[in-house]
């Protein structure tokens, strides 16, 4: 009998070089892993709302005057407003910025600010590491607990491990940053892929050597059902709403969520295959 | 009945969270004291009462109040309910009761700044702190935010080093220029004194004290010291400000930030006057006993000059806040050698506006007291009450289309009206003991001990791992009942992942739809031991983050577990007696075919 699911492999393969790619892309620039957006890097951001159309290419130049080094972004309102968002490494003093802008006759009708000192932004990022390696060997030691099978712990972490590459990976080729908003949905990511997984490992390790496609073929049609609901709850997200954090989520929940499908249900799904199958063979 | 113990359970829970959310057609609004003056003549009237009569009037607004005090002139008596108890207060002035109100409502749900709008401020203790300082730190910035008149404040000691504040109309400047100023008050009597080869004479409660300097040292009273480090006299610091081969300036500490007992607020001695090309601000404190008499020790006898037709004494008195002089006063002979107890801070700015800002916050950092050590701001976020709006209708969309994609998605699955209905029923079952959950301590604690019952009825959990789970996942719930919670973005992320978690009940319809050939209570069982194994995981998964983790990262932990805790004792064998009467239903219709 020839291994079915192990002759995708490329698949993920491809998905792991592609994501592995666009880390190597940003380390070599950053030397960080991903784009940390400011709350985890230290900065501040300030989005203005005008009332009226205001020109965002003059603005931005005005600003340019004012400010060394900014990332701007301008959008519209579902009112019909100008949205402005100013990202910048160092700290600004918002009530200059807008004193400024009024004095170049820009008048802003609302703003809000999001300041993170730089050591705070570092010790965040540094805590949530720690957190997501202290969740990942709880969630091993559990594993072993629940399946009594090294293999099924192995493959829940390679899974997740897997969708969080694809994820940064992924994220760092779209241009998107990561902000702290984003890491807890890398962890939701986790709590997702663990559902998943736990679906594969209790119908292949419950099923007998004839039993395993067909049993693997069940959990991939429950599996894809729940992706395609998370992706399509995520699809949503993106389209009604303005909020980074919201926005942040979803981006990164949609591809976590493909990514899911390919680490699941064909790298796991091949591992489980060539090791469980190999040894009942 | 024992076999619908399921329905039974999720029934009462949707009844009483239902009940708890039902109040917030019964919101009841009152009328609170948000400020009491120092110069009010009021009985029984403090912060925080609720006046229900005023002048034998009934006040249910701010309104009904405006138009009592039209009536009131200065000196009258009036006879006022305070927390339903006999109070009164006389007028000090006319339409002045010495105190002002707010409108308070009973909050059924508690929602954070991100959606009613605000600022959240994180500040680190930049010296090593233990935790009982940081409460006292966050009881100054507490007194110091209420003096300063602003609403809805929330300090939180986030860590031992870390203070998050939220406070609605706090804004960056107030942040930068007055919450995290030290508050560091000192008033100091200040002379310039003549030297003649290095000799001169200092005046001490009326005598004069001679000196002599000479290689770095200061000699008086047959002491040594070091002029760097000052000299006293009677105990008290006199420190060298300045000196030059015939001048030497040196200042004694005659008050600090103990010695302020109160500030007037009254319009005699707290106002601001039009002054030269500005406006100009005075207010009057109260400093102690000891202070005063410090000051007269310090003042008595000293040498006098006339100025405008007046007599002042040379020292003058200059007010200092962390280290910065804010006022310089002359002393009038008359009150020198005199123990003064009610000194005045002056100041002047361009516009009545920035007086009356700068008054407000010397007055709020002097109230308060002074911070013990430095404070640094580690992260502002200010969020407009627009945006917190929008924000929040953009979650009421993003929950309903997420249900309507349940719908949908399981309409196209399974293509069984009645499955669908189930699933968007669960869901939104989950979405109401869920919110239900935030609106009570009670509640939570009902659903929370409904949930660990559940757990010893159930078979299910009778295995080590399992137990430990749900044990883990009750004691991260119960932050929810120890304070109520707050709903912000956190939490709404975690809302989401349950609805989106809601993608489980089709693994659990999958073990009816795909496992055909099996018996029911295999497909239940089968589907139960997914569900108990992906909620234990998930649970572990969030321990660390529920207990270690800042901010987001806890709010979101613990939402997912709530979340988790309520899927898997309420609504989950709820969904799942649902479609076994199903497809029992029609496995029995297909044997009778």
């Amino acid at each position: 009998m020839k291994f079915k699911i192990a002759r995708l492999l490329p698949i993920p393969l491809a998905l792991l070089i592609i994501s592995l790619f666009g880390i190597y892309q940003v380390y070599s620039k950053t030397g960080d892993i991903f784009l940390r957006d400011i709350d985890l890097k230290g900065g501040t951001s300030i989005t203005l709302t005008f009332n009226t159309t205001i020109d965002a290419k003059k603005l931005e130049q005005i600003l340019k005057q004012k400010i060394d080094n900014f990332i701007f972004s301008s959008s519209k309102t579902s009112e019909g407003f100008t949205s402005i968002r100013i990202l910048t490494e160092r700290n600004m003093e918002t009530q200059e910025i807008i004193s400024f802008l009024n004095s170049n006759g820009f008048y802003p009708t609302e703003y809000s600010i999001q300041f993170v000192g730089p050591e705070l932004g570092s010790a965040f990022f540094s805590q949530v590491i720690t957190l997501l390696i202290i969740a990942y060997i709880l969630l091993f030691i559990t594993n072993l607990f629940i399946y009594k099978n090294p293999i099924v712990g192995f493959t829940i972490i390679l899974s997740s491990l897997t969708n969080i590459i694809a994820v940064f990976g992924i994220m760092n080729l779209l241009n998107q940053k990561i902000s702290f908003a984003g890491f807890s949905s890398m962890l939701m990511l986790i709590a997702f892929a663990i559902d998943t997984n736990v679906i594969l490992a209790t119908k292949v390790l419950s099923s007998s050597k004839e039993e395993f496609y067909e049993q693997y073929k069940k959990g991939l049609i429950t599996g894809i059902t729940i992706n395609a609901g998370l992706i399509i709850s995520m699809l949503i997200v993106l389209l009604l709403t303005d909020s980074s954090f919201l926005i942040n989520i979803a981006q990164i929940q949609i591809i976590g969520f493909f990514a899911d499908i390919i680490n699941t249900w064909i790298l796991n799904a091949a591992l489980v295959e060539v090791i469980l199958l190999g040894k009942k063979r | 009945m024992a076999r619908n113990v399921e329905i039974l359970v999720l029934t009462f829970a949707i009844l009483i969270s239902l009940a708890s959310l039902s109040r917030i057609f019964f919101q009841q609004s009152w009328l609170e004291v948000s400020f009491v003056n120092e110069s009010a003549n009021c009985q029984n009237v403090k912060v925080g009462d609720r006046i229900s009569q005023i002048g034998g009037r009934i006040i249910n607004s701010l309104e009904d109040f405006r138009l009592v005090l039209e009536d009131v002139k200065k000196g009258d008596f009036v006879a006022i309910v305070s927390n339903g108890q006999p109070a009164s207060c006389i007028a000090i002035e006319d339409k002045n009761l010495g105190f002002s109100l707010k409108e308070q409502k009973t909050k059924v749900l508690n929602f954070g700044i991100d959606i009613e709008g605000g600022t959240r401020v994180l500040l680190r203790i930049v010296d090593n702190t233990t935790s009982t300082q940081s409460q006292e730190i966050a009881k100054i910035l507490t007194e110091r935010l209420n003096a300063y008149g602003l609403s809805d404040i929330k300090v939180l000691p986030v860590a031992e080093d870390l203070i998050q504040i939220e406070a609605a109309g706090l804004t960056e400047d107030d942040i930068r220029n007055f919450l995290v100023k030290q508050g560091y008050f000192e008033g100091k009597v200040v002379d310039t004194v003549t030297l003649i080869n290095g000799k001169g004479t200092i005046v001490f409660n009326g005598t004069e004290i001679p000196f002599e300097i000479s290689n770095e040292t200061i000699k008086i009273l047959n002491q040594i010291f070091n002029i760097t480090e000052g000299f006293y006299i009677n105990g008290m610091k006199y420190e060298i400000v300045n000196i030059t081969e015939d001048l030497i300036t040196i200042a004694v500490n005659v008050f600090t930030a103990k010695d302020i007992e109160s500030i007037f607020t009254d319009i005699q001695r707290n106002y601001i006057v039009r002054y030269g090309d500005g406006y100009r601000f005075v207010f009057t404190i109260q400093i102690s006993k000891e202070g005063a008499e410090r000051f007269a020790l310090v003042t008595k006898g000293q040498p006098t000059y006339y100025s405008g037709g007046q007599l002042y004494i040379k020292p003058k008195l200059i007010l200092y806040l962390d280290r910065k002089p804010i006022t310089e006063l002359n002393i009038v002979s008359s009150i020198a050698g005199e123990p003064i107890t009610t000194p005045s801070i002056e100041g002047w700015r361009e516009t009545l506006e920035e007086a009356t800002l700068e008054k407000l916050r010397l007055q709020s950092i002097l109230k308060s007291g002074s911070l013990p050590v430095e404070m640094k701001i580690e992260r502002v976020e200010m969020i407009t009450q627009t945006e917190g709006k929008k924000l929040f209708e953009s979650i009421i969309y993003i929950l309903s289309a997420n249900l309507v994609a349940i719908l949908i998605l399981s309409a196209i699955r399974y293509r069984n009206w009645r499955i669908s209905l189930y699933m968007l029923m669960v869901a939104v079952c989950e979405l109401i003991i869920i919110i239900g959950v935030a609106s009570s301590q009670v509640v939570a604690a009902i659903i929370i001990f409904l949930s660990l019952a559940m757990s010893i009825i159930y078979k299910e959990v009778r295995s080590v791992i399992r137990g430990l789970m749900v044990f883990v996942a009750v004691l991260i719930s119960g932050f929810v009942v120890v304070g109520k919670w707050t709903i912000d973005i956190p939490t709404i992320a975690g809302l989401i992942s349950i609805i989106g978690n809601s993608a489980e009940l089709i693994t659990l319809t999958d073990q009816f739809v795909l496992e055909r050939r099996k018996r029911i209570e295999e497909s239940m069982k089968m589907g139960m031991d997914i569900v108990y194994n992906s909620s234990t995981l998930l649970v572990f998964a969030m321990l660390p983050l529920a207990f270690l983790g800042l901010g987001s990262l806890k709010g979101f932990a613990i939402t997912t577990t709530l979340g988790t805790l309520i899927d898997l004792f309420i609504t989950r064998p709820a969904y799942m007696k649902l479609i076994e009467w199903e497809f029992r239903k029609k496995k029995e219709g297909n044997i009778s075919k």
